[in-house]
């Protein structure tokens, strides 16, 4: 295996790492099933490739640009989702992931079928990067990504996004708005996934539609759910089998959309909660609190009784 | 006020006065347009006609979270817990009311010491200190009931609406909902409260108002309502007072 090689694998790893977090803030937090996530990510790359290429921006406030216009498409997209119920909710999304790619197919500003080529590679002090140092460019924002999505999980937003995914009148009934959460988890979920798109296409240095077309959107939803829905864990970790998987089973590459309907309905069926769910289940038990969280509440509140049902 | 679906009149004219601390009951029998007022009332539905005053000021047509804000939480006839949430989480959900508008939502973590603080002792209140950290969804019946309240005193509610608190629960679980619910109210909060169940009704309510397909046809002590011939006729006919 060639140094390159491993590189575009971890590269690729940690851009899907990035789109599976980004995908289980809105299934896995907010309740929010969405099948078009590729969307997202397209939008996020074609907005890169159109601000660099055609408008001749710089990349870095091409990345600026092109994460706010993802985050902000991805609020706009996201009202269907405040009017329609769950179930259509989930026609809306591989919907807009069909028009969407439509649109960079047929619309000639976005380059048509054969895409947009040329994407710059980010310079630093007037030094383009290097495949192995765009490598590591990568691996910062996915640490920061990571960082970032930890830091969420442990504040009021997650909570209302709790409420929010278990019931919407009772969420309602404690103060969270369902239109303002539904609206922070779309946008949120967009920023990433176009954080994603950046990097993805400024590795590439070229776009096709094809790139974010429904199959990779079914990708990305595989890398959550085979990881664990609603961890923070999980998906990391379903991203690197699903990039990978591939690469081991070269022969199955054709077969991919039904390598991954199988792999999703064995998850459901054999480990509802994901691989690291069902890790969790197994060494701590069925708690919804981690033991951290209880050990910190029972210091706290000076609690002597024992934990029932463990 | 009033409230139509479709060809079915829920509410015809309903006029209801709460006053502050007091423990009020609706009762009436099955499709009376119960539940319907406090889903109008908590600003799920918007009545056709009619105004709703909650603490000095207009709620028709507000979100049913600004109302939440504003002090005025409530429970469910069919229990609606956070299910995959501990007890604790479902608690601390409610303690987050002002919070969840602002923007603060992106920096305070429930699990700050303040707010653990006022949740457990809400849990102490309602006695379930000891499915804290269980998933709220796996407890049986009467306890997803106390969860509930316990999330609605979390709200810090002026006013607190049960929907059959107590349906559903066995004698001891019924005494001890009858206990926190007074427990409740003598800490300043009124309470409104729907209820079939006539021992719990008459043993906490101040004052009883009966709906009967969507009107209102009595409202007095319990003692006046026990007495009342068109309530005995509508209701209690078919009901054993206890
Ligand atoms: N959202 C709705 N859409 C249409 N009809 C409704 C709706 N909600 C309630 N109804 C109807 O309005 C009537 C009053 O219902 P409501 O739930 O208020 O009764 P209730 O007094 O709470 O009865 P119960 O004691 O059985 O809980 C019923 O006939 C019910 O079927
Ligand atoms: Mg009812």
């Amino acid at each position: 295996m060639s140094l390159d090689y491993f590189l575009t694998v971890s590269v690729f790893s940690m851009i899907n790492m990035i789109l599976a977090l980004s995908l289980n803030i809105l299934i896995g937090y907010a309740g929010q099933v969405s099948l078009g996530h590729a969307a997202f990510f397209g939008i996020g790359a074609y907005a890169s490739a159109i601000l660099t290429v055609k408008l001749g921006m710089g990349y870095w406030p091409a990345l600026l640009l092109s994460v706010f216009i993802s985050g902000l498409i991805g609020l706009l997209l996201g009202l269907p989702a405040l009017r329609v119920r769950e179930d259509f909710l989930v026609l809306a999304t591989i919907g807009v992931n069909f028009v969407v790619v439509s649109i960079f197919n047929y619309v000639k500003f976005f380059g048509g079928p054969y895409g947009i080529l040329g994407l710059p590679r980010p310079s630093l002090f007037g030094h383009a990067f290097t495949t192995r140092e765009y490598a590591l460019y990568v691996f910062l924002w996915t640490l920061v990504v990571v960082f970032l999505v930890h830091y969420l999980s442990n504040t009021y937003l997650k909570l209302g996004f709790d409420a929010l995914r278990e019931d919407e009148d009772a969420a309602e009934s404690v103060g969270v708005s369902s239109p303002r959460y539904k609206m922070y988890a779309f946008a949120i979920a967009g920023l990433l996934a176009g954080l994603a798109g950046n990097l993805w296409a400024h590795y590439m240095t070229v776009v096709f539609p094809d790139n974010f077309s429904f199959p990779v959107s079914i990708g990305i939803l595989t890398m959550v759910v085979i990881g664990g829905v609603g961890t923070l864990v999980g998906p990391l970790i379903g991203a690197i089998i699903v990039t990978i998987l591939p690469e081991v089973l070269r022969f199955a590459r054709d077969y991919r959309m039904l390598i991954y309907g199988l792999i999703i309905v064995f998850t459901m069926f054999f480990m509802p909660k994901g691989i690291v769910g069902s890790i969790k289940g197994l060494i701590f038990g069925d708690t919804p609190l981690g033991k951290k969280r209880v050990e910190k509440v029972r210091r706290i509140a000076g609690a002597q009784g024992r934990i029932a049902g463990r | 006020m009033s409230k139509r679906f479709g060809g079915l009149q829920a509410l015809k004219d309903v006029s209801l006065d709460v006053e502050v601390g007091e423990i009020r009951a609706i009762i009436g029998p099955n499709g009376a347009g119960k539940t319907t007022l406090f889903n109008i009332i908590n600003g799920f539905l918007r009545p056709d006609s009619g105004t709703i005053v909650f603490d000095g000021k207009s709620i028709v047509g507000v979100r049913p979270s600004e109302i939440a804000k504003r002090g005025l939480a409530r429970t469910f006839q069919i229990v609606k817990v956070f299910s995959s949430l501990s007890v604790l989480e479902n608690v601390l959900a409610g303690l987050g009311v002002d919070i969840y508008p602002s923007l603060e939502a992106f920096q305070r973590s429930p699990f700050a010491k303040e707010y653990v603080e006022k949740a457990w002792k809400i849990i102490e209140t309602l006695g379930i200190e000891k499915y804290a950290f269980v998933a709220a969804g796996t407890l049986p019946l009467g306890l997803q009931r106390k969860v509930e309240v316990a999330r609605a005193l979390a709200v810090k509610p002026k006013l607190l609406l049960l929907d059959e608190p107590v349906s559903g629960l066995n004698d001891l679980e019924t005494q001890e909902m009858i206990d926190v619910v007074k427990k409740i109210n003598q800490s300043g909060v009124t309470v409104l409260f729907i209820e079939h169940d006539m021992h719990f009704t008459v043993n906490i309510a101040q004052r009883i108002t009966v709906l009967d397909y969507g009107v209102k046809i009595a409202e007095g002590t319990p003692e006046e309502i026990t007495k009342d011939s068109r309530v005995i006729e509508a209701y209690l006919g078919s009901e054993e007072v206890a």
